[in-house]
């Protein structure tokens, strides 16, 4: 076999390298794009997935995300634990607040508050300290992400939450709220009492299941109990938090305009290379003919080409792409590249270069042979 | 019998307004073993009847019939069936695939041809090393003299069997003395291997290998000389 298609390109190299540059270019732009997104994204279920005990989360009628926060009364937890399949019940406070900080400015801080939370395995990243003592008084739990915002801040310190002191006897590690608001874990009480608003009521009730539930049949029951509440499972409340940032807020629109241009450019750069190169080789193509070769043997020659430019492109894309990842995470952004990701990309980036070569078919097509005759 | 007839073949071309008459009824055949030139001052439509003849361009009217087999100008699969059996091109400027050796050059027409089996390919080694490219058979065509290439364009437009050659100015960017080589050869495929060779030119120093010269004049053959 002699494979024209391969010669051709590795017959001039720079070009070779370039288009493939461009491709990959285009890949890793989309890979980086995406991931970025599905890494921020993520941050919007920080608070919720990884609570793992709570099978089921009652929020007030219509709540959109975590963070906005609707309140309801916090006796209702009575009414829940008492349905049977439910395992156990407990309110959860969830409350942006102001905080001020020791040079003068002040910011604001999530504040999450849980009557129980050692049943709940709530906070789940704890560096130092024991979450057992935050019903011991006016203290907090507080993220270390915060202290980009905040600045540095240790065990011991105090700082203030709505003119209210708390002292800090522990710190988390590697919650990010989507936000970027950073979090602070407070008593239930104490975080309710912050503002009146709050007074008597509660954010959000977790629910944990007995073994062997019928979950469906629990969920219709609460419904039936607290007709002015919505009932999520962990997965379904996580996915409406992170659909209200991707489609309410023109995120995603945005994100899918960068993906689609990125293709774009991509498709375009190697059209035009492809159909440059095929100009180029038109003597070529009309001697595959005067040989006895026909259009489909030219059509196969450049969509070979076109496909190995897209395995290469998207190879060195990808590596871009993991080169990149560990500069995201300095700064701090999470870039998520899942298998489904590069699998998603790869065929699309296959299948974009094939359609990018039959842009020169029309013109092989009009090859005329005799041109070979020209000097 | 003749391996290829062509008869009353007219070709016009008519692009917009103009309206060119190239070939006004030429009728040409070839034998097996004969080597025919077709001269004639530049625009007289020598190359229009190569391309005719050798299956790359559709006429106006005529019949053609290669190998004995009729030719079906408004099918183009059967066109591209005939170039790819029986008839070979070799042109002024050798036109090679710059990317392959001079080995694959020849290697590729056979596989276009569907005829990369290791008979043809001992055969096609073996024009190669005849024309004395033995030595050469690993180098691109840029790494060539022109000489060279003329013979590599030679042993690629037979490989696969193909009974007729045909050569427009095969000389014509070569040194007269390289000329006279390559015709050396395209004579010997002819009287010893049984091929038909045409070939249009200006250069009177083929005429030293024609069994036949046809003079063309504004697309009609003038005067037949048997050579
Ligand atoms: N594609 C074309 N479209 C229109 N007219 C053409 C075309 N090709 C050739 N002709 C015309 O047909 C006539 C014959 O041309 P052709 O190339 O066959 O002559 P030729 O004998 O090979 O000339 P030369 O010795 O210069 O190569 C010329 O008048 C030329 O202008
Ligand atoms: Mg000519």
């Amino acid at each position: 076999m002699v494979d024209l298609s391969m010669k051709m390109l590795l017959h001039d190299r720079l070009r070779f390298a370039l288009t493939t540059f461009g491709v990959a270019f285009s890949v890793m732009l989309v890979l980086v794009q995406v991931g970025l997104f599905e890494g921020l994204i993520g941050y919007a279920a920080d608070t919720i997935l990884p609570i793992r005990q709570a099978d089921l989360w009652i929020t007030s009628r219509n709540t959109q995300n975590i963070d906005f926060a609707n309140y309801f009364p916090e006796n209702l937890v009575n009414r829940v634990r008492s349905v049977p399949g439910v395992e156990r019940a407990d309110n959860l406070m969830v409350d942006f607040m102001p905080i001020h900080l020791p040079n003068g400015s002040s910011d604001g801080v999530m504040v999450y508050g849980l009557t129980h939370y050692w049943k709940w395995g709530v906070p789940w990243n704890v560096v130092s300290g024991n979450p057992l003592d935050l019903r011991g008084g006016p203290y907090m739990f507080l993220d270390d992400f915060a202290t980009h915002r905040y600045g540095p801040f240790r065990v011991g310190d105090y700082r203030e939450i709505t003119n209210q002191r708390f002292r800090i006897i522990g710190v988390l590690h590697g919650l990010r709220s989507f936000t970027t608001i950073p979090v602070a874990f407070l008593d239930f009480y104490r975080a309710q009492a912050l503002t009146d608003i709050t007074f008597g009521k509660t954010a959000y009730i977790l629910v944990h299941l007995s073994p062997g539930a019928d979950r469906k049949a629990v969920m219709a029951e609460i419904r039936r109990r607290l007709p002015y509440n919505d009932v999520f499972t962990r997965k379904a409340w996580a996915r409406r938090g992170q659909d209200y940032w991707i489609f309410k807020t023109g995120l995603g629109f945005n994100m899918g305009m960068i993906v689609f241009l990125g293709c774009l450019v991509g498709v375009v750069i190697l059209a035009q290379t492809l159909y440059t190169t095929t100009m180029e080789h038109v003597r070529e193509f009309g001697m595959v003919k005067a040989i006895g070769g026909d259009n489909g043997d030219i059509y196969r020659l450049l969509m070979r080409q076109a496909a190995v430019i897209a395995v290469a492109g998207y190879l060195a894309g990808t590596l871009l792409a993991f080169l990149i990842k560990p500069l995201a995470k300095k700064g701090d952004l999470d870039l998520i590249l899942s298998p489904g990701l590069l699998a998603t990309v790869f065929v699309a980036t296959l299948a974009l270069c094939l359609l990018a070569s039959t842009v020169s078919f029309r013109k092989v097509s009009r090859i005329d042979p005799a041109l070979l005759f020209r000097s | 019998m003749k391996s290829l007839v062509a008869e009353e073949i007219v070709k016009v071309y008519q692009e917009g307004g103009s309206r060119v008459e190239a070939l006004r009824g030429i009728s040409l055949a070839l034998a097996p073993s004969e080597i025919v030139i077709l001269e004639g001052p530049s625009g007289s439509g020598k190359t229009t009847f190569m391309s005719v003849a050798g299956c790359l361009l559709s006429p106006t009217s005529g019949r053609l019939s290669v190998e004995g087999q009729g030719v079906d100008f408004s099918r183009p699969k059967d066109m591209v069936r005939v170039r790819r059996e029986s008839i070979g091109f070799v042109f002024q400027s050798f036109n090679l695939f710059p990317a392959l050796t001079v080995l694959e050059n020849v290697l590729y027409a056979l596989q276009i041809r569907g005829k990369l089996t290791p008979e043809y390919e001992r055969e096609a080694r073996t024009i190669l090393e005849q024309i004395g490219l033995g030595h050469r058979l690993d180098f691109i065509p840029a790494r060539l003299s022109g000489g060279e290439k003329q013979r590599v364009a030679i042993a690629r437009a037979l490989s696969g069997g193909s009974r007729i050659l045909f050569a427009d100015e095969p000389t014509a960017n070569l040194d007269s003395h390289v000329g006279l080589e390559v015709l050396g050869i395209l004579r010997r495929l002819a009287k010893e291997e049984g091929r038909s060779v045409l070939v249009a030119t200006h250069d009177p120093a083929v005429r030293t290998i024609a069994d036949r010269v046809v003079r063309m004049r504004d697309g009609c053959l003038v005067e037949g000389e048997n050579g």
